[in-house]
């Protein structure tokens, strides 16, 4: 195991970023896991009872194959819309993490420029973390327009 | 509860059934338990510990627990127990008051955005968009650099950065309930909005709203509790984010004192997140269970019980006895109660009956796709000499596709929406008949110019959602086709398509079938369509098979009484009704 806390640069030395991120990206994702794998559940169990499905089994197709490419697919769009809203709280728990493994970022310098009052950091801050998640959610909605021909159209 | 009066007690029983399904499910009821006992306790802080929270003896820092301070004391020497109790008060009163606030806009705004729409529902929903895209934590941490460190302050501004949440809820269903169809009648009938509102959407969004309330206080808490980590809150409110924070700072001296602010925060969310999916399942859906196909395919084996008092059993197609019950025990409940049917090669059967009367079923037990819950209780079905009655998944799949193909009813929900027209014919025909993926998407134009496509190459290209039912009907058809089955199931194929395209889609399944000497068994409804296509029929009845014989006998010399009613009901020549009189108030009658 790597220091509790601190950050070694990637360019510094790779095993040394790693174990200073490991925990770090281990505590703020397990709680995204869960939500995730949560919804993937139910819309599984959505398109699952879907007519087509029952249409692909009476073709011959094997579970897993119907399972994995259709099933998987029709569901992993609504998944992922959830993904994109996560983001928002994750930068949130991301203030938490830093502060906690002693990480130099934008959470740990919005925390800093908080107790000072600096009000412009603190703008210029927030501005950044909103185009950060603008971003993240066109990547969504563009694959989910991927994943799913008909919002496409939409 | 009274019985007396009609109204209240239609509603009583789905209530009572609620909160026995509350009762019994031990995730809810546990869940809230802990909750009541959290919030119980907090209340009677100044009851269960006489000590201040705020209270400091230096002397006692870091001290154990003695008679009368069960957790210790904290680095500043203050009674944990007393901290712990009271920071729950502010802990969750601020959770409280950014819930209270997140309600009130959001909830009121929901209903009228999703109500009337229009421009207020775009400018709201591109507020609560833009709200959403805030982190939270960030704008929090930013307004306190503004607003100052108060802890309630930053409770209200929490309130409505998660407001968008309940605002998207509401609105969404609120606008899904204007369009149906019973409150357009409470329209109709003169209901004024504000009625129509409270009466039939408020009870709509009622139970989403107390789900989605247990898990923005789980959110308000875990920010709440963060901030005050942080050192961002009010700097002497005891809180548990404040004690977690307190504790941090002593964690190589004694990390213990993170255990116990840490617990109730982890609780306490566990607990709220718990109660909300458990609520989830008792107020919303009741069945929502993952299927289990194993648990099925075991249930669906039962003993061939054959009787051969139904006459010779054909080549093709020969179904005994055949029982379909779902559910399990003594609460099963049979949909088919022993059916006999036989399809010869080259022959079309028609399976007649009302809605409901279980031919579907007897359809999608001869492919071994019956839903879930389902099964086959009892008799024996022979496809092409196979007893697929209790025939292991495996083998039963073999059938499907090149011995037995399906035609569904409703075209357009039975293509896969997230792939071409053209990747859904080829990929049976690679993996059934392994194919190249160049020979099956040359056989695929093939057949998709059999179906009567008039422009193969761009439907094989098109998404289901780019063609017509009708154009949909003829892809299915040239899938169930790709494989050169010998028995076609075909379940109202053409109920869901307009006039002209089910006589088109008729004679291409005519055509087809005397091409390839299918044999076919053609569900429907249609007595015209009985009369046009098919060479024997069976009536069927409350999951009986109540006559069966050759088409033009059963149509001409109807034995049944049920076949004759089931005829009577469609005769063209049958004597228009008398117009309609209205009786005037002196008892004499005027035609209208």
């Amino acid at each position: 195991m790597g220091p509790a806390i601190g950050y070694i640069p990637l360019t510094t030395s790779v095993p040394g970023w790693l174990s200073t991120v490991t925990l770090p990206i281990l505590s703020l994702s397990v709680a995204a896991v869960a939500g995730v794998s949560q919804q993937v559940r139910g819309s599984v169990i959505d398109v699952l009872r879907q007519d087509y499905v029952r249409t692909l089994r009476a073709r011959g197709l094997p579970p897993g194959r119907v399972l994995f490419r259709h099933v998987l697919r029709n569901a992993s769009a609504p998944a992922l819309t959830v993904l994109g809203m996560q983001f928002v709280g994750l930068l949130g728990g991301a203030v938490l993490v830093e502060q906690i493994f002693g990480l130099p970022g934008i959470g740990s310098m919005t925390v800093t420029y908080t107790t000072r009052g600096d009000t412009p950091i603190i703008m210029g801050l927030v501005m950044t973390t909103v185009v950060c998640v603008v971003v993240i959610n066109l990547v969504v909605d563009l694959l989910v327009g991927w994943l799913n021909p008909k919002a496409r159209a939409a | 509860m009274s019985d007396n009066h009609p109204v209240p007690g239609a509603v009583a029983p789905r209530r009572a059934k609620r909160s026995r399904r509350f009762l019994r499910n031990p995730q809810a009821v546990i869940s809230a338990l802990v909750l009541v006992l959290i919030g119980g306790a907090v209340l009677l802080a100044p009851l269960l510990s006489t000590d201040d929270p705020g209270a400091a003896e230096l002397s006692k820092a870091f001290a154990g627990a003695e008679p009368g301070h069960p957790l210790g004391f904290d680095s500043a020497g203050r009674d944990v127990w007393s901290r712990l109790l009271h920071g729950g008060r502010n802990t969750l009163g601020g959770a409280l008051i950014a819930l209270a606030v997140a309600l009130s806009i959001g909830v009121p705004s929901g209903l009228v955005a999703g109500y009337y729409g229009k421009w207020f529902d775009a400018l709201a929903n591109w507020v609560g968009n833009f709200v959403m895209a805030l982190p939270a934590m960030v704008v929090l941490l930013a307004s306190r650099a503004i607003l100052g460190p108060t802890m309630w302050v930053l409770m209200v501004v929490l309130g409505v950065l998660v407001a968008p949440s309940f605002f998207r809820l509401v609105r969404g269903i609120v606008a899904n309930v204007r369009g149906e169809l019973y409150v357009d009648a409470a329209r109709v009938s003169g209901l004024r909005d504000r009625r129509i509102i409270a009466r039939h959407v408020l009870i709509v969004v009622r139970a989403p709203i107390i789900i989605q309330t247990a898990l923005v206080a789980g959110i308000a808490i875990s920010l709440q509790a963060g901030l005050e980590f942080l050192g961002i809150g009010s700097g002497d409110l005891p809180t548990w984010g404040a004690m977690l924070n307190e504790a941090f700072q002593n964690v190589q001296r004694s990390p213990e004192f993170m255990v116990w602010p840490g617990l109730a925060l982890g609780v306490t969310s566990a607990a709220l997140v718990l109660l909300a999916s458990a609520l989830r399942d008792v107020l919303e859906d009741g069945d929502a269970k993952a299927p289990t196909p194993r648990a099925a395919r075991r249930a669906r084996v039962a003993a061939s019980t054959t009787t051969d008092d139904a006459g010779p059993r054909a080549s093709l197609l020969s179904v005994r006895d055949l029982a379909v019950s779902y559910g399990s025990g003594p609460s099963a409940v049979d949909v088919v109660h022993g059916v006999d049917l036989d399809v010869a090669e080259g022959e079309i059967l028609g399976l007649v009956g009302q809605s409901g009367s279980g031919k579907t079923q007897t359809a999608f037990s001869v492919l071994g796709i019956l839903p879930e819950g389902g099964r086959v209780s009892r008799g024996s079905i022979l496809v092409a000499g196979t007893e697929v009655v209790g025939l292991p998944e495996k083998a039963y799949r073999a059938l499907r596709g090149d011995v037995i193909a399906y035609v569904p009813q409703e075209p357009m929900t039975n293509l896969d929406p997230a792939f071409t027209i053209g990747s859904q014919l080829v990929e049976p025909m690679r993996l059934r008949l392994g194919l190249s993926r160049k020979a099956a998407a040359e056989r695929a134009l093939e057949l998709l110019r059999q179906v009567e496509i008039a422009d193969p190459r761009r439907v094989f290209h098109a998404y289901p959602h780019q063609i017509s039912g009708g154009m949909a009907q003829r892809v299915l058809i040239a899938g169930a086709m790709s494989c050169d089955p010998r028995l076609l199931i075909a379940d109202e194929p053409t109920t869901a398509l307009d006039v002209t395209v089910q006589a088109e889609v008729l004679e291409l399944l005519r055509r087809l079938q005397a091409d390839r000497g299918l044999g076919v068994l053609l569900v429907t409804h249609n007595l015209g369509v009985v009369a046009d296509l098919c060479d024997r029929v069976a009536v069927m009845n409350a999951g009986r098979i109540v006559e069966t014989d050759v088409t033009h006998q059963v149509l001409a010399n109807p034995r049944h009484p049920y076949t004759r009613t089931l005829i009577d009901a469609v005769l063209d020549d049958a004597p228009a009704r008398p117009a309609w009189v209205a009786p005037r108030a002196d008892g004499t009658e005027v035609p209208t």
